[in-house]
């Protein structure tokens, strides 16, 4: 039986002592604070408009000013943040459960299966970003849904292929072999005795993830094709400053300053995880 | 993960078999060589081959009817109809997908549906095509250059300032979503140091030296992430190379440092680097997308983002293989790139 | 030793006091500690130690190669009739190839498998050129200049393996392959660090034979470095062996095979005779195990392990004591010190 080595306080202690992973956490845990609360310590609402203040430079009441019809940029951001976050974690999750499901499967079967899902993963992977993206959006239209399936079509083949060449490293092991002779069907091993030893880089890939995918998902917002206006997101918090970019540059450089710093962190945790998810790496015996 | 050359390639399966061929042919390398080219050719021409079959189909699981999108909801059947005739789309499906392909064969990618009615897809990206392979490849060479240097000089210098700067640097640049530095770039250089255009971009067809200057905020925008992503891999390529034996037996024959740097550290670093650049193309590409927006760039992105928004489907699906065939085309060049530098030929 | 008067010379290479640890995230760590050591032009000394002796340490040591966390000192560092201890790094790099060379224990990491092995052969002619005109014309000529070496270290088609990347050879044909490398520069020195461990048998005496012949032929002084007590008797003409980071024991083969005073030594005689003589008869082992660098006992380090230790053994560290014609790190053998320590 495949015994699962995983204590939270382990974890804990492992993120502790890598500086990137508690730089990473840091950052994300402030961001996380930020969206949560921070609406409640901004008196603005995100589509609160006032004709009084468009386009004010960043002061004490605006700490990011505002946009052209005067909604407070700060609480657009907040909130924004929070669209973005759901809608990447929940896009990247789908896509990474689909991916691993297919890679895992297509890895375990093998024979002539493998072969062929992975041409298609390799074809899907050929397609760029946002062509994918695009295409989805005809299929499916405008809109958040749209963009959470989107992000998610984007990340299947990385997850399917990822999973897959993990499952063909573990296949092997003596416990699999076990729970084969011991007559379990396939589905059961699979996620009993595959699933647990391939989560740990899956983990890794899925906060890479999350760092790229509020890219993609910032960047369909920002073309207009993602969550739609008034509804904030980052991406159309950032696409309604571009307009006046030259005579108020705030908006978008605020704005996507933030995304940066949520970007940062979810790099920084990814690798700090990374590295910690792989120490034989690091320590090298020298005699 | 720092192996030979990782090759995901379509008909691997076939390759390998074929490539146990040109093994055999190893005694004269540079057949077995060419051979291998051969089989690479053949084997990304299929790729094209399937991917075209793949974009036809996925094109036909969009909803609508382009008749409809074109005209508009009131037009009468009559006109609905005849549209249908002229541009094909009455035909059965695999009637219709031969007709693309063999238009494809000859060049003919059928006729804009909404964006520019009637007119030649094929003209519309003949023009495009080119500013956007130019800001591609433009925004490539910058990430390599800078990724070479940052690698290079995190990996010398590790565990020095120096290292913590460029992989600060790197990690700073992967974090920037490129839309966003597009627009800094442009407060910094066009409006605060007036150094360069912010929007037009002339053709390199027509100027070259004019899209260089044009083009060099976009191209960069699109670069500083993906140097972020080389650069690291660059400096784990070389510590992991640096570690190696025959780093070690080289200085015993006395050779010296810089030497061994380039004919044994870096000379085997480059194969998982340039396998790297191989995997970023698609998202080098998204970027071209988002960017040709901003600087206002005539390119084949932009024009699939109408096509998208105006459901000018003959367009998306021109653009579609269009893409598909630049990526494979780039996976293609790395995957040979690969093979020249790496003897053993791993996969 | 000391009171045979040694023309200068004629030694090859001399160290007294040679320190060497590495620095990792917790602190210093030791490797080996007062190696003393002389080798003489045309001399084979080996250096007998189980793995984590120290031995590879030692021999790294001599040409500089150590990671860069490693720190070295010494007392004494000739080599020829350079005083090395004030070299910079780019003037002994000067040494290294020329002067001395390295036959390393695995043939396969020694090569850039990027390159060919016709490219490593003209690198290193190239790099002879300098030592002389007939050098460089020698270099110019390299192809030729190298398949008449790999003719001499037994490579027959020379010419086919030029044409070769490493990865396609086997790794009898890289060692000597390598042997050849080495002998183009013509070094004054050469250490070979177990170069036969990883090859099978039939090519490892097919090596080793290639070396007796060497060592007749060449001028050079030879450090050769086993785990092996049978190639070292019929190898080496002088012996060093060496226990967890120290030399215990030092002196001409003959006469250590002859009587040898070390305890170890005479442990590890007994096991390699044992192995030779009687496949039937029981292995005598040396109860225990190596300590680990970090964890060396106060006393002797061989003490927990020694069947003829004694009180001091245990909270004294005994120097290396001059014997005539042996030196010994025991205390058994105090009183025989002829240095008047």
């Amino acid at each position: 039986m495949a015994e699962s080595n995983f204590s939270f306080k382990r974890l804990a202690r492992d993120i502790l002592r890598n500086r990137s992973a508690t730089a990473g956490v840091g950052i994300i845990g402030f961001m996380v604070l930020a969206m949560v609360f921070g609406p409640s310590f901004v008196p603005y609402e995100p589509n609160d408009m006032d004709f009084m203040a468009i386009r004010e430079v960043p002061s004490w009441t605006h700490p990011f000013g505002t946009d052209a019809v005067g909604r407070d940029v700060l609480a657009r951001v907040l909130y924004g943040a929070r669209i973005s976050m759901l809608v990447t974690i929940i896009g990247v999750t789908l896509g990474g459960a689909a991916g691993t499901m297919i890679g895992m499967t297509s890895g375990f079967v093998g024979r002539w299966v493998d072969p062929v899902v992975m041409r298609f993963v390799d074809l899907l992977m050929a397609f760029p970003i946002f062509v994918l993206a695009l295409f989805l959006m005809l299929v499916l239209g405008f809109g958040i849904q749209p963009v959470i399936f989107a992000i998610a079509l984007v990340y299947v083949p990385n997850f399917a292929r990822l999973a897959r060449n993990t499952t063909l490293a573990v296949k092997e092991e003596p416990y699999v072999q076990a729970a084969r002779l011991m007559g379990q069907s396939n589905l059961r091993i699979m996620l009993r005795e595959i699933l647990p030893n391939i989560a740990a880089p899956m983990f890794v890939q899925l906060t890479v993830g999350f760092a790229f995918g509020i890219v993609i998902e910032a960047g369909l917002s920002f073309l207009g094709l993602g969550v739609q206006p008034p509804d904030p997101s980052l991406g159309v918090v950032m696409a309604d400053g571009k307009d006046y970019f030259l005579a108020h540059p705030w908006v978008i450089t605020l704005t996507g300053l933030t995304l940066m710093v949520i970007i940062l962190g979810l790099n920084l945790l990814g690798d700090g995880l990374r590295d910690i998810l792989d120490p034989r790496l690091r320590k090298r015996s020298m005699a | 993960m720092l192996r030979g050359c990782r090759s995901d390639w379509l008909l691997n399966e076939f390759v390998v078999r074929f490539a146990g061929i040109a093994r055999k042919m190893e005694g004269a390398s540079a057949l077995g060589f060419i051979w291998y080219l051969i089989i690479r050719l053949g084997g990304a021409l299929v790729t094209i081959a399937i991917g075209a079959v793949f974009v036809f189909i996925l094109m036909q699981l969009i909803p609508g009817d382009p008749a409809i999108a074109a005209l508009g909801e009131n037009a009468t059947d009559e006109n609905v109809a005849a549209f249908r005739r002229i541009h094909g789309l009455d035909q059965p499906l695999p009637v219709q997908f031969w007709i693309w392909l063999s238009g494809i064969a000859q060049g003919d990618f059928g006729k804009s549906i909404t964006l520019a009615q009637g007119y030649p897809v094929w003209d519309l990206m003949v023009q495009r095509l080119p500013n956007t392979l130019f800001i591609a490849v433009y925004a490539l060479v910058i990430a390599v250059v800078i990724s070479f240097f940052a690698g290079s000089i995190a990996a010398l210098r590790q565990g020095r300032m120096s290292d913590t700067a460029a992989t600060s640097a790197s990690i700073l640049g992967i974090s920037m979503p490129d839309f966003w530095l597009s627009y800094v770039l442009i407060l910094v250089f066009s409006l605060g140091l007036g150094v360069l255009p912010a929007f037009g971009f002339t053709s390199p067809l027509e100027s070259f030296s004019g899209a260089l200057v044009n083009g060099a905020l976009p191209a960069f925008a699109i670069a500083a992430p993906m140097a972020g992503v080389f650069a690291r891999i660059l400096r784990a390529a070389l510590l992991e190379t640096k570690r190696r034996d025959y780093v070690t037996a080289a200085r015993s024959f006395g050779f010296r440092d810089t030497f061994v740097y380039m004919h044994y550290i870096f000379r085997n670093a480059l194969i998982p680097f340039v396998t790297v650049i191989g995997v970023q193309v698609r998202y080098l590409v998204g970027g071209t997308v988002i960017i040709e927006r901003i600087f206002g760039i005539a390119g084949l992105g932009s024009m699939m983002v109408d096509g998208a928004f105006g459901r000018d489907f003959a367009v998306v699906q021109a653009c579609m293989l269009a893409f598909l065939v630049f990526v494979l085309g780039v996976n293609l060049i790395v995957d040979i790139i690969c093979a020249f530098l790496d003897p053993r030929r791993t996969h | 030793m000391t009171d045979t008067p040694i023309r200068s010379d004629d030694v090859a290479l001399r160290i007294r006091g040679l320190n060497a640890g590495f620095r990792m995230s917790d602190g210093y760590l030791p490797i080996i500690e007062d190696v003393s050591l002389e080798v003489r032009k045309g001399e084979v000394l080996g250096i007998i130690g189980e793995s984590g002796s120290g031995k590879t340490v030692t021999g790294m040591s001599i040409l500089h190669l150590l990671p860069e966390n490693a720190e070295t000192e010494w007392k004494v560092f000739d080599f020829l009739d350079l005083d090395v201890t004030g070299m910079d790094e780019e003037a002994f790099r000067d040494l290294r190839g020329n002067r001395m060379a390295v036959v390393f224990q695995d043939p396969t990491g020694a090569f850039n498998p990027a390159k060919k092995v016709g490219w490593h052969f003209h690198q290193v002619f190239e790099r002879t050129a300098v030592k002389s005109p007939d050098h460089a014309i020698r270099a110019k000529d390299w192809r030729n200049a190298a398949i008449d070496l790999m003719r001499d270290v037994g490579i027959a088609h020379g010419a086919n393996v030029l044409g070769q990347y490493p990865h396609q050879l086997s790794g009898g044909m890289l060692q000597r392959a390598l042997i050849a490398l080495v002998l183009a520069f013509e070094p004054d020195l050469i250490l070979a660090d177990e170069p036969t461990t990883n090859l099978d048998n039939i090519v490892e005496r097919q090596i080793l034979d290639l070396f007796r012949d060497l060592q007749k032929r060449l001028d050079s002084a030879f450090v050769f470095i086993t785990h092996d007590m049978t190639i070292a008797a019929t190898l080496c003409d002088r012996i060093a062996v060496m226990y967890a980071g120290r030399i215990v024991e030092l002196g001409s083969t003959k006469e250590i095979f002859d009587d040898p005073k070390h305890p170890y030594t005479q442990g590890l005689l007994a096991t390699a005779l044992a192995l030779e003589e009687k496949s039937g008869e029981r292995l005598q082992e040396i109860p225990g195990e190596l300590p680990h660098p970090g964890a060396l006992p106060p006393g002797c380090v061989f003490a927990p392990r020694c069947p003829h230790v004694f009180g001091r053994c245990e909270t004294e560290r005994p120097p290396l004591f001059d014997l005539p014609g042996r030196e010994v790190r025991c205390l058994l053998y105090e009183d025989d010190d002829v240095s008047g320590r």
